[in-house]
């Protein structure tokens, strides 16, 4: 059944999307596979269990946080008629992207396997999540193509949604961190610090000790 | 004339973000049938939920007698719409007659307070963006900028209801007689004449003309209203609450709003 739904999903036409429900538990999979993935590396079960559910906790609060302003936005531009299209097509961007995720978890594994040096396994991080982001951004183009040729305006509700799921789902995986925990550091489900440190605000203060 | 039936609240907030109060017909006839009391209301409720969500910072930063810094907040960011427009709306009336712009007080007064509607539910609606980063970082800096940047994200989707409301004004605005040396802004043969066929080319070209200054009045208001109002916000602080402040209701009189700006900006880039 849910194979079936994420074959549907990747290849599908907008038409065939499977129902908001079965995208959002798709999401939700792929997303704590590829977080067991991430905790696993550290060899400490707790992280990996820790980090199977921080990962889905991040894609689910980082939607739920933006979606008022999504609504707000939709419904000014006179666009609320098609409120539930732009949802689901969201849902099934979701969707695509924990699928992403959890079909790069080998390669994940394998960076940790054969890596040691923390920061680079970091930036590798960065770059499997962008590239899973990437996929669900293919579908969520699909979705709204047609959305947009119903009516243009579905072009600036995107790009708003874009800028700010982003903006607010940065700070969250910041806030969320450790996804896979540092050796020496004690096993917790979130670090002391956690909701003291921008993410930002960190790396500007990165950039201007670079440029110093 | 449609008239608002349905007793709710959101029902209202509903048709101002739909824009249905400003539908091209009632627009043509220079009237706005939107429930001013409701409308004040709605604002004051927005305002206030967007309010709560900036004194987070305080609850969670452990400020000084932060529940107060929370309210004081709920009840500061009603204030400084309501205040602004009351500084703003005079004048903004005066020069939009004086260019014929077919709306009369009610009306225009009706039109702004949909447009500030406007603003303040998309800020109510970045709350909770807002009250995640409260929640998450002790820079005050960040958190000030932030607000500024919710604030005027708000402010241009509000001008972007007001413009397009001007430009359906005028769109399929019926035949204006100037009497000169009159300020009169409607017309009373308006709504008589909204279904006439499409005018005469002189008329069409004079229209062009009053639109193009009617929105060149509206947008320089919008402008005005904008500086009035992060200077009023400057004048109300404190609306975060520095944590390492005491609680007070307003800070004295210091320098102003673009100053505290740049301010935080070196303090974020220069740490």
């Amino acid at each position: 059944m849910m194979p079936l739904a994420a074959e549907r999903l990747l290849r599908g036409e907008v038409a065939e999307a499977p129902s908001p429900r079965m995208c959002a538990a798709i999401a939700a999979i792929g997303a704590a596979v590829a977080g067991m993935a991430l905790g696993g590396a550290s060899g400490e079960w707790r992280l990996a269990i820790y980090a199977a559910i921080k990962v889905p906790l991040l894609l689910a609060m980082a939607t739920a946080l933006c979606l008022p302003s999504f609504f707000v936005v939709n419904t000014i531009l006179g666009l609320r008629d098609d409120f539930p299209a732009a949802v689901r097509a969201l849902l099934a961007a979701q969707a695509v992207l924990g699928i992403g995720l959890a079909a790069q978890a080998p390669v994940s594994v394998f960076l940790s396997a054969s890596i040691a040096d923390p920061y680079a396994l970091t930036l590798l991080d960065a770059v499997l999540f962008a590239t899973a982001t990437w996929a669900g951004h293919q579908v969520l183009t699909r979705h709204y193509r047609l959305l947009i040729a119903r009516d243009a305006r579905h072009r600036f509700a995107l790009r708003g949604w874009l800028v700010l799921y982003a903006f607010a789902g940065v700070q969250m995986a910041w806030t969320l961190r450790p996804f896979r925990g540092t050796a020496g550091f004690a096993v917790q489900f979130l670090r002391p610090e956690a909701l003291e440190q921008n993410a930002y605000v960190v790396l500007f203060e990165h950039v201007t000790r670079l440029l110093r | 004339m449609e008239v608002d039936r349905d007793p709710s609240l959101l029902h209202t907030l509903d048709r101002v973000l739909r824009g249905t109060f400003l539908q091209n017909e009632s627009l043509a006839r220079g009237q706005i049938d939107a429930p001013v009391r409701r409308l004040v209301a709605l604002g004051l409720l927005l305002g206030a939920v967007y309010g709560l969500a900036l004194g987070c910072f305080a609850a969670f930063r452990g400020a000084d007698q932060a529940l107060l810094q929370v309210l004081a907040s709920a009840a500061k960011v009603p204030l400084l719409f309501l205040l602004t427009l009351v500084v703003t709306f005079p004048s903004l009336y005066v020069f939009a007659a004086l260019q014929r712009l077919p709306l009369d007080f009610g009306s225009t007064l009706r039109l702004l307070l949909i447009a500030i509607l406007v603003n303040l539910a998309v800020i109510a609606s970045l709350g909770p963006v807002f009250a995640f980063f409260a929640a998450s970082t002790k820079s005050y800096a960040f958190m000030l900028l932030l607000n500024v940047a919710f604030f005027a994200l708000g402010g241009v989707l509000g001008f972007m209801v007001l413009r397009r409301a001007t430009r359906s004004m005028f769109a399929n605005l019926p035949t204006v007689t100037v009497v000169p040396g009159t300020t009169v802004a409607t017309n009373p043969d308006a709504a008589a004449e909204a279904t006439a066929p499409p005018l005469p080319s002189p008329n069409r070209a004079a229209q062009f003309a009053a639109n193009d200054q009617a929105r060149r009045v509206l947008r320089t208001w919008c402008l005005v209203y904008g500086v009035v109002g992060a200077q009023m916000g400057w004048l109300l602080r404190p609306f975060l609450g520095s944590p390492d402040l005491p609680f007070t209701l307003f800070r004295p009189r210091e320098d102003n709003f673009f100053l505290g700006v740049m301010r935080a900006l070196r303090q974020l880039f220069a740490g």
